[in-house]
């Protein structure tokens, strides 16, 4: 790890490397990367106090091989994880999503929700690896994890009002890796 | 303004369209009625040039331009619009996006210019303007939907406008607002107007000047708005 924060009340960050971030009681973090960059990163949050909550965004456009990893520890009772990853690839590159999230047993009524999305416009060789180490019964659990192309009814709806083809790529693009947490 | 000649169109395979012919002057509105699965929506994708439907053989020429040989974005841009039965939502794109990207094609835009003219469309459509700047259709009802369609016209300042099946999904209330704002769009922009349904209450609200009967994609009978109240009393047998 190349950092680590304390984090104790409600905090809103961008990150832009390695991080391990631990929560306090009652904290909450929104961490938003919108566009990363990086071609490899790994962050662990550790929800360590209760009450705890992180809301997590990730949106990446690529034309390279690109690798992600998100690792959650649920570590007290009532803590929740939201976790929404979007990537495109432009071309025949490989994007991997991987989130590990974890409830140890006795970390009752904790909440996880992972969404993993990546558009691919060329060949797709990418991975999502949604991953749930639940040792627990009593909590919530959601994931969708999908690898696919943009809807070629979204794009004959856009042309019909007069976008070029590549004008309704290009909007759909912003609106799929810019358009959460506003 | 459009002349449809000896139109065949197939889809997987199934002929939808079979010789046929209509011709639609400036200024003049048009109904196309006929029970589901017939190829009344056929011919609204085939002018939008949709590629999932095939054109066997005919013409298809808007002001004498041959649209065949057109893309969708381009049949849009000569001024066709499609208000379609089934708007889409879009993740992430708000009508402001999709609006000044299509109208920057032909000139500078002025967007302050931009969204007070969307203001104001929002206002005649009785639709919260908070929509202009979220994701289209995203949470909105049927009618919100097809008002949103109706927004989007007035914005791009078509000639002629193809409403498919434009009542679906909304009450008589809301179908009222939209027919007035077409109604007034159309006098104010000269403007051809092309109904395609299978009921007819909305030409109550728009009227037409020729009613089409269709059935094994060709028309079977023309008339005038008479034909629609005939049609609504015996059915289309």
């Amino acid at each position: 790890m190349d950092m680590n924060k304390i984090v104790k009340g409600n905090e809103i960050l961008e990150t832009t490397g390695d991080f391990e971030y631990i929560l306090e009681d009652n904290a909450h973090l929104n961490l938003i990367q919108k566009y990363n960059e990086l071609d490899n990163q790994t962050i662990t949050i550790n929800l360590n106090g209760i009450n705890s909550k992180v809301d997590y965004y990730l949106s990446t456009l690529t034309n390279k091989n690109k690798t992600f990893i998100l690792n959650i520890n649920h570590n007290n009772k009532n803590t929740i994880s939201n976790v929404i990853n979007h990537g495109v690839v432009l071309n025949d590159s490989r994007l991997e999503f991987t989130v590990n999230t974890k409830i140890s047993k006795g970390n009752s009524k904790s909440i996880l929700n992972q969404e993993s999305r990546i558009i691919t416009m060329g060949k797709n060789n990418s991975i999502i690896n949604p991953n749930m180490y639940i040792d627990e019964y009593d909590v919530e659990a959601r994931h969708a994890a999908t690898i696919g192309k943009f809807n070629q009814d979204n794009i004959f709806y856009l042309m019909t009002k007069g976008l070029t083809k590549e004008e309704a790529n290009n909007i759909l693009i912003e609106g799929f890796l810019g358009g959460k947490n506003e | 303004m459009l002349n449809i000649k000896n139109l065949n169109v197939t889809v997987e395979n199934k002929k939808i369209l079979n010789d046929f012919n209509l011709t639609i002057k400036d200024n003049e509105v048009h109904a196309i009625m006929g029970p589901n699965g017939i190829g009344k929506s056929t011919l609204s994708r085939v002018i939008l040039r949709d590629d999932k439907y095939k054109v066997i053989s005919g013409d298809v020429l808007f002001n004498d331009t041959d649209i065949l040989k057109l893309s969708t974005d381009e049949v849009a841009r000569l001024g066709i619009y499609l208000a379609t039965q089934y708007p889409l939502s879009i993740e992430g794109v708000s009508n402001a996006d999709l609006l000044r990207t299509s109208l920057s094609h032909d000139n500078k835009i002025n967007l302050f210019k931009l969204v007070s003219d969307l203001e104001n469309s929002y206002d005649e459509l009785k639709l919260n303007k908070e929509y202009i700047h979220k994701s289209i259709n995203e949470g909105f009802s049927g009618g919100e939907r097809k008002k949103n369609e109706i927004i989007q016209m007035m914005m791009l300042k078509p000639k002629l406008i193809i409403l498919d099946e434009i009542d679906s999904g909304v009450d008589v209330d809301n179908l009222k607002v939209i027919a007035n704002a077409i109604n007034k769009y159309k006098e104010e922009n000269n403007a051809s107007i092309l109904i395609i349904t299978h009921y007819p209450n909305i030409l109550k609200y728009i009227k037409p000047d020729y009613v089409h009967m269709i059935n094994n994609g060709t028309i079977t009978k023309t008339g005038d708005y008479e034909l629609a109240v005939d049609i609504e009393r015996n059915g289309y047998e």
